[in-house]
């Protein structure tokens, strides 16, 4: 399961043109090529709408959403509490 | 192309159209002043939404350049613009090219709705601005310009019909309020100095910036009552936060250029960092929310926490602001001592 969310989250990062490699999971998304302020936003709604939550203001202000691990790490909590 | 000055644009962070604009001649003719562009010298104020004057958000603005240019930085390289109007405004493009042809650096008054496909405005709401245009091609009918859009401040190629389409529908062109010329040319000083960066200078603003951001709040700020006008009031909301985030991202440049510098020690530096970073995080965070709101359609918007988070920015900038102001205090109170 976990491995399903991780390569559904992979994707969805390609249909925005942005490549992630494993060695890119720490690092901060601002730094990947081809994210900018709209694309990540745009990334998030994405996998929320794949995943079926809502991203809430909240979310923005308080959760870790700057790397790919941390967005692997909100998206798996936020299935969980579904 | 023929170009009157190839410029290469300022885009280190965004200020506006017309400081981004000043900058890209500045840093281009006189590479020092990129450190001018980083000088703490701005003011956190509130506007009024054109389209509904009781909307009211937060943007922060640079001081001097409107109203008394011959104090602002940028004097030493840009000596003034002068208002030009096109001797024919049916065939202003003759004029236009005349103008580049003669090396003279030109704005133009040009309607964003018709100008760049990635400006928030573009075919979505009509604004007038000036906009450089440095260059032109004649057989392939294009023009050198630079403008901003999401990407930043840069440089782009306009088809000449667009150019006309613009201009046509510019605030000069089609309104008796506006105001403002067809086009402003610049001048620049027969003599540049170079610009050095002055601790000095970064303290003083410091000092201001403290008292102010005592008395500012975002408190009944980015109230949205009218939800039919959702999008828009989240549009306007944007153009200021993306100033005030981009100023973030400026005053990070200018703690590291303190640092490279030598101009502050190494564990005031980390601490002025440590600031920064969160400030910067924050300030992300708020314009992260606002853009979800254009893209995932919902029209709600938690204002509180919005409002409180800007807040505790707020007083973060104050306290980071505080730091660079103590230095003179406690060399100062050194100097006591020693004496």
């Amino acid at each position: 399961m976990a491995n399903e969310v991780e390569e559904k989250i992979l994707s969805i990062f390609k249909e925005n043109d942005v490549n992630v490699s494993k060695s890119d999971y720490d690092k901060p998304l601002d730094d990947l090529w081809g994210v900018d302020s709209i694309s990540y936003v745009q990334i998030l709604a994405d996998i929320s709408k794949e995943f079926q939550f809502q991203i809430t203001d909240e979310d923005f202000i308080l959760a870790d959403l700057n790397t790919f691990n941390g967005v692997m790490t909100f998206t798996n909590a936020k299935l969980v509490s579904v | 192309m023929q170009f009157s000055f190839e410029l290469k644009p300022y885009n280190d962070f965004w200020m506006n159209c017309i400081l981004n604009a000043a900058y890209t001649i500045a840093v281009t003719v006189e590479p020092s002043y990129k450190y001018a562009a980083l000088m703490n010298d701005y003011r956190y104020k509130t506007w009024g939404a054109a389209i509904d004057s009781s909307f009211i958000t937060p943007t922060l603005d640079v001081l001097d350049y409107e109203e008394n240019w011959n104090d602002f930085i940028l004097q030493q390289v840009i000596a003034k613009e002068t208002a030009h109007t096109f001797k024919d405004p049916a065939d202003f493009l003759t004029e236009l090219k005349e103008i580049i042809a003669d090396k003279q650096i030109i704005k133009l008054n040009v309607d964003l709705f018709y100008w760049l496909p990635k400006n928030i405005a573009c075919n979505k709401f009509h604004m007038s601005h000036y906009a450089i245009i440095n260059g032109f091609d004649t057989r392939a009918k294009m023009y050198h310009v630079l403008d901003d859009d999401i990407d930043g401040y840069g440089t782009h190629l306009i088809p000449e019909e667009r150019v006309v389409e613009a201009f046509m529908n510019s605030g000069a062109m089609t309104d008796k309020e506006f105001g403002g010329p067809h086009a402003y040319i610049y001048h620049l000083q027969d003599q540049i100095v170079p610009y050095r960066l002055s601790l000095q200078d970064i303290q003083n603003h410091a000092a201001r910036l403290k008292r102010e951001l005592a008395d500012f709040s975002f408190d009944g700020l980015w109230d949205i009552k009218n939800h039919d006008l959702f999008d828009d009031y989240i549009r306007i909301s944007l153009i200021g936060i993306n100033i005030i985030s981009s100023r973030q991202a400026a005053n990070g440049m200018l703690i590291q250029s303190l640092n490279e510098m030598d101009l502050i020690e190494e564990s005031l530096f980390q601490e002025l960092r440590l600031h920064v970073n969160k400030i910067q995080r924050g300030w992300k965070s708020i314009k992260q929310i606002f853009i979800n709101k254009t893209i995932n359609g919902d029209k709600t918007l938690n204002l509180s926490l919005i409002q409180s988070k800007a807040n505790e920015l707020l007083e973060l900038e104050m306290n980071m602001w505080s730091l660079l102001v103590e230095i003179e205090r406690n060399e100062m109170i050194i100097i006591r001592q020693e004496s």
